[in-house]
């Protein structure tokens, strides 16, 4: 049975969800847009007029990036869910 | 805001490596002093991290610009677990990023600068200066906010500073409105993110915020 602090948390993580895939669906089919970050976008034109090369020590592809950033977020998403209830629901601190 | 590598010049490179490591050290001197004071701050902070880590690599799209961007998470973190502490979150955070592609290695510096210091220094400064004056909601959401839109205006700062040398102004502001339209919504998420997660810990630990209140104010 999840306790009210776990039912809350898989509620909001729906909602985000949702909001995050209704969001990618409006801007990349009803607008049309890459919906590339701005990080990239703003560092290739920079470069650009720079005459520089962006380069990252470790390069992924779309594919590898997605992986990594996935995985990446459930590791630290365990460490948080570890954690919380130490800082929490614990009169530690 | 995360600069790969090959953008900055070996000047600004050094530059923003040196400011970073002088920062660094007041940060690890709080966490030092705050991890002695209280053996339980260091599972607060590690939550944090987590917490900074996947917020800013939590790329958000914005539809009417047709792009996406992330959030920072580190004005939050300055507001929980301190402002220099979060410098060497950040620094953390930053540092594990680059094996996910996401920033380089010599510009590590110069994003530790722009989204470990003056995201939640401006973000915890904004919140001190309000919260006598305004309500919870608004003083940490205006932080969340402030602290996010410093960060990309940082990173603005840095590109123009290294690559145009010349015309630092003209071609901040170039760059700056690279980021703004589609920071603009996200800064507003970021507010309301922070008021909320600040909000949450005020009712569950009061203690925590009230103990950097207490630092800050001796």
């Amino acid at each position: 049975m999840l306790s009210p602090t776990e039912r809350y948390a898989l509620s909001l993580m729906l909602v985000i969800l949702m909001g995050i895939v209704g969001l990618a669906y409006w801007g990349n089919t009803v607008v049309g847009g890459s919906l590339e970050g701005t990080d990239a976008i703003v560092e290739e034109h920079a470069a650009a007029i720079g005459d520089k090369e962006p380069t990252n020590p470790i390069q992924l592809s779309e594919e590898g990036e997605v992986i990594a950033f996935t995985l990446a977020a459930v590791l630290a998403g365990l460490l948080i869910g570890y954690l919380w209830p130490s800082v929490f629901e614990e009169e530690t601190i | 805001m995360h600069i790969s590598d090959g953008i900055l010049s070996p000047l600004w490179v050094g530059v923003w490596y040196v400011v970073a490591l002088l920062f660094l050290v007041l940060g690890v001197r709080e966490v030092t002093r705050r991890a002695e004071d209280n053996p339980s701050y260091v599972p607060l902070l590690a939550m944090m991290g987590a917490a900074v880590f996947v917020i800013s690599v939590w790329h958000i799209p914005v539809p009417v610009t047709g792009s996406s961007s992330h959030p920072v998470g580190t004005p939050l973190a300055a507001i929980v677990v301190g402002p220099y502490a979060t410098i060497v979150v950040s620094a953390i955070v930053l540092s594990l990023q680059m094996f996910i592609g996401h920033g380089g290695l010599t510009t590590l510096g110069a994003n530790i600068v722009s989204m470990g210091i003056v995201g939640p220094l401006t973000g915890y400064g904004t919140y001190r200066l309000l919260e006598n004056h305004a309500g919870l909601a608004i003083s940490a959401g205006a932080a969340g906010a402030i602290g996010s839109m410093c960060t990309y205006l940082t990173t603005a700062l840095e590109l123009a500073l290294s690559l145009n040398p010349e015309n630092v102004l003209r071609y901040w502001l170039i760059y700056s409105m690279g980021f703004v339209p589609t920071q603009l919504p996200l800064v507003v998420v970021e507010g309301v993110f922070t008021a909320i997660a600040v909000k949450y810990v005020l009712d569950r630990r009061p203690d925590l915020i009230d103990l950097l209140r207490g630092e800050a104010g001796a």
